[in-house]
């Protein structure tokens, strides 16, 4: 498996107030894989984004990328990973409002040791025409395009998506779907979707449902259809 | 709303440096401020009534023919004068020089400060300074021409609140020359007594009792009480420290009350999406303004009261400090309350204000766009768009630009705690350099003899001037006229251009003259004489650099005419090595190491007010400092975070955010020591006359090193200190608020 969880245990306060945010959860995922992550509020599927992300650390259990342990990481090499192994996408973009499109864009690959050509990810987004623009002077889904950009140029092995498509119409989010999609072809890059839109569900390679920080279903799909004949 | 007034406890503690911040400035703020105020009003009426109560004269002089009881009884009914003869005796003991007096009864009548006055003729009272200085109490005792006294008090004379020994004298020295009292019987027996008369005028004016004086009995000397430096100097520093307590003190703690109101405008603004939610909520919008607006009001308050508190106890053991050049007078410090409504109100008006205006700003968005956190700003600067500049690059400089008021306040915040440390740091350098360097202006004599009258022996050491002080009309301040035969070899004579002054038939002004009088070269100097009141118009020449005596240059032939004296005649000498002079005919010795030791007095007696300033300084400038910073890193926390996520380092981070302000604190600096500059300059200019001093500003290597150490000290303490902030911006929590 590309990414395992092993027996990954989070927990939040003390008491009667302790909740288990990750309730000894496993789950894999292939290479280059699409997954789509499902579950109500609170079921636990940001914690395990962002455990996933290295943003944020189990209290116990295993979580394996390509075979490396991130779970003993410190601070450092934990910056690290996430500087050349993992991509961020959220559902309000967070872009920097003082950059344009491009410049968001540069921020990663400024940093990157790999970064792919900034013009061709615009280009392969639809976004090349506003690369001068602003965040405030886009729409949502042209914003969630220079998001998913930036967490593109660097080539990244995971590409994890944060409700990508929470804050889009549903024009917009077809749109940035068919992106993300696209990506996962063209660069075989694995991608984690988490969501509470079931009809996602059906462009992934595999399904996971969470409830209560347990996973409960971990399936593949084998009626995976494109994303542009998904009605969202 | 009284479960929503909660979140204060839990506000202050989660932001305690932020709020303390706030306190400690405002409490320093506010005790500054009453202090000082306190002081200089306190003191001011203090010095005035006893002016008034205690009739200080209006002028004093001597005569050729001796005037009686009765020719002063006939001359203050003639006039409406009031005229009295001062007797004084002066002891010159091992280690100090006590000039003794009786007790007045019209003209600069004593006050007993302490004790009381004497009653026998082995009783004495001392000023209190001098006899502090000299560790004697009431009870104890000194002795004075081989005669024991015992000290029955302290006393002050209204012209002697300023205590030197000669008018010439730069600074007081308390341990070395002191004034004293005894009955009338125990100065009758003084063999040596000289004496002096001291007037004041009624409301028929003064020209015509001088001319009928001069006429009468013929004035030898004439002093006004504006030329005298000894009454003189009290009122010029009142005035100065009420233009400190009046212009300057309160423009620079609106400057920091203004910039903690806009540091907590932004603390408000950045609470956007809280506001939105009460809004949603249902919260009214004063309810939610009022909720804000104590936010400031409780530290300021809590601060302003601090201030106040500390203001009393400490009020009596500092307020006399500031007027470390007087005597030291029994002055009852009472705060004023008008003070202290100002100190009250002003703060926390500003900061309710401020609050009031930003939530209300607030609140005019729609709820939607508060709750998204969606920004109300303007349109982003498009500089640099299209070139190819990194985009770090970029990012500083749209941060700087984009955010002009943060840019702004960052700015005024080490600008304004600079200002006061380079104020303090630049008065004693300027100090210790005029000490240094600029008393050697007036020439290469160490020794200056100065005569009781006019002499012309051939056989006479050392160089001879002749000289003669002046009354400038339209000026409370006299110059004195000095004559010098031949070339002068140890008198200044280089002028302000370069040249060397030609004395023949010409005058030429001292630059401290030059300040005092506003006048330069080819200015006509209208001067009187003090005893004959004949006017002279004299056209400056040039300007000589002397910045440590006001006076005026010409050849002695010339001042000899100008005066009605024989040639040869010369009342001054000068000397490199000390000479052997008959102490009768000697009025005054002048020695340069006695006007530098004079300096160093000054500088003693202003460390203590200097480092107060310096501490003060530094402290509202780290306290200022780290508000920016904390301001800087809460507003920057969502792009922090963020870049966090992306993957950049710490360092990387502070590279891009916090460390693009660095630019701001060389601008910061350079304001603060161009406004330190400006008010020390206008402080010496306006003592120049008090001072007898023209002291040119300077700081010195050390100071300036000094003054950019703790402003840089305290930025990247401030730094350092808040760089745990930024380590602990938690990632999924300022995404969540991001998403929230």
């Amino acid at each position: 498996m590309f990414i395992e969880v092993k027996d990954a245990v989070k927990k939040y306060g003390k008491g009667d107030a302790l909740v288990y945010a990750l309730d000894h959860a496993e789950l894999g995922i292939e290479k280059g894989e699409i997954c789509v992550i499902l579950g109500p509020s609170g079921s636990g599927k940001s914690t395990l984004l962002n455990i996933l992300g290295g943003i944020d650390s189990p209290d116990s259990g295993s979580i394996l990328i390509d075979g490396k342990e991130i779970t003993g990481l410190k601070p450092r090499q934990l910056t690290e990973y996430r500087r050349s192994d993992v991509g961020f996408v959220f559902q309000f973009y967070n872009l920097i409002p003082d950059l344009t499109v491009r410049e968001n864009i540069e921020v990663v690959s400024d940093i990157s040791a790999s970064a792919l050509d900034a013009d061709d990810i615009m280009k392969a987004l639809g976004i090349e025409k506003y690369r001068a623009r602003f965040p405030r002077e886009l729409s949502g889904g042209q914003q969630q395009r220079t998001a998913i950009g930036r967490a593109l140029i660097k080539n990244p092995k995971i590409l994890l998506c944060d409700e990508l498509t929470g804050a889009l119409d549903s024009k917009s989010s077809s749109a940035v779907l068919k992106y993300i999609e696209k990506v996962n072809q063209e660069f075989g890059t694995t991608i984690v979707i988490i969501t509470h839109n079931e009809d996602i569900r059906l462009m992934a390679d595999r399904i996971i449902r969470i409830k209560d920080g347990k996973v409960v279903v971990n399936e593949l799909n084998s009626n995976k259809i494109p994303s542009e004949k998904i009605g969202i | 709303m009284k479960k929503l007034n909660n979140r204060y406890k839990r506000g202050f503690i989660h932001n305690f440096s932020f709020y303390a911040g706030i306190f400690f400035l405002t409490c320093i703020t506010a005790l500054m401020y009453l202090l000082f105020s306190t002081s200089v009003i306190c003191e001011d009426k203090y010095v005035h009534d006893l002016f008034r109560i205690n009739n200080v004269e209006d002028g004093q002089f001597t005569t050729l023919k001796e005037m009686t009881d009765d020719d002063l009884s006939a001359i203050e009914e003639e006039y409406g004068v009031k005229l009295e003869r001062q007797t004084y005796c002066s002891f010159e003991e091992d280690d100090y020089t006590v000039r003794v007096f009786g007790f007045t009864e019209k003209v600069n009548i004593p006050e007993v400060t302490k004790g009381s006055a004497p009653e026998e003729d082995d009783e004495i009272c001392l000023s209190q300074s001098f006899a502090e200085a000299n560790d004697i109490a009431v009870g104890g005792e000194i002795e004075l021409g081989g005669r024991s006294y015992t000290v029955t008090g302290f006393a002050e004379r209204p012209d002697y609140l300023y205590m030197i020994e000669n008018q010439s004298d730069s600074f007081h020295r308390a341990s070395e020359f002191g004034i004293a009292f005894v009955t009338d019987g125990e100065m009758e027996s003084f063999g040596d007594r000289q004496f002096y008369y001291s007037i004041t005028y009624g409301d028929n004016g003064q020209d015509d009792v001088r001319k009928y004086i001069y006429d009468e009995f013929h004035t030898l000397s004439y002093m006004s009480s504006d030329t005298n430096h000894r009454i003189s100097t009290p009122k010029a520093t009142i005035i100065q420290y009420s233009l400190i307590t009046g212009g300057i003190l309160p423009a620079l703690l609106l400057l920091v009350i203004a910039i903690i109101a806009v540091v907590l405008g932004r603390k408000v603004r950045s609470e956007k999406k809280h506001i939105g939610t009460l809004s949603a909520l249902g919260y009214r919008k004063s309810e939610i303004s009022l909720h804000y607006v104590w936010y400031a009001l409780i530290p300021g308050i809590l601060g302003e009261a601090a201030g106040i508190i500390l203001t009393y106890i400490f009020v009596d053991m500092a307020a006399g400090e500031f007027f470390f050049k007087l005597e030291k007078l029994p002055v009852k410090y009472t705060i004023s309350p008008v003070n202290v409504a100002i100190v009250l109100v002003v703060p926390v008006a500003a900061y309710a204000v401020t609050s009031l205006l930003t939530a209300g700003r607030i609140l005019k968005m729609n709820v939607t766009d508060m709750l998204s956190g969606r920004s109300t700003r303007g349109r982003e600067s498009r500089l640099l768009v299209e070139s190819g500049v990194n985009f770090r690059t970029k990012f500083r400089l749209r941060s700087l630009l984009n955010n002009y008021g943060r840019t702004i306040v960052v700015i005024l915040g080490i600008v304004v705690s600079g200002l006061i440390m380079a104020m303090a740091l630049m008065m004693d350098d300027s100090c210790k350099n005029y000490e240094k360097n600029v008393i050697d202006d007036i020439g290469s004599f160490n020794y200056e003899y100065i005569l009781s009258y006019p002499m012309n022996d051939d056989e006479q050491e050392g160089e001879k001037l002749l000289s003669n002080t002046f009354e400038v009309t339209g000026s409370e301040n006299s110059i004195m006229l000095t004559g010098v035969y031949g070339e002068g070899s140890m008198i200044n004579l280089e002028t302000t251009d370069g040249g060397t002054a030609d004395l023949d038939g010409k005058y030429y002004i001292s630059s401290m003259a030059s300040a005092i009088f506003g006048v330069g070269k080819g200015d006509v100097l209208t001067v009187y004489d003090p005893c004959s009141l004949e006017e002279y118009d004299i056209t400056v020449s040039g300007v000589i650099n002397n910045r440590a005596q006001s006076m005026m240059i010409s050849s002695a032939e010339t001042v000899a005419d100008l005066i009605g004296i024989d040639e040869g005649y010369y009342n001054i000498v000068m000397s490199e090595e000390e000479l052997d002079i008959d102490s009768s005919v000697t009025a005054e010795v002048i020695e340069k190491k006695a006007m530098k030791e004079m300096i160093q007095n000054v500088i003693s007696g202003m460390k203590a007010l200097i480092w107060l300033m310096v501490i003060f300084g530094t402290v509202i400038c780290a306290i200022s400092v780290y508000l920016m910073v904390n301001m800087l890193i809460e507003e920057n926390a969502v792009t922090i975070s963020m870049l966090k996520v992306l993957g950049y380092h710490s360092r990387e981070i502070d590279r891009i955010t916090t460390n693009i302000y660095h630019i701001l604190v060389p601008f910061g600096i350079v304001l603060a020591l161009g406004g330190g500059w400006l008010i020390t300059w206008m402080y010496f200019d306006f003592s120049t006359a008090s001072f007898q001093a023209q002291i040119p500003v300077y700081l010195s290597a050390k100071g300036f090193v000094i003054f950019i150490a703790a402003i840089v000290l305290s930025y990247a303490v401030s730094l350092v200190l808040l760089s745990r902030k930024v380590k602990n911006i938690n990632m999924s929590d300022s995404l969540k608020s991001a998403r929230e």
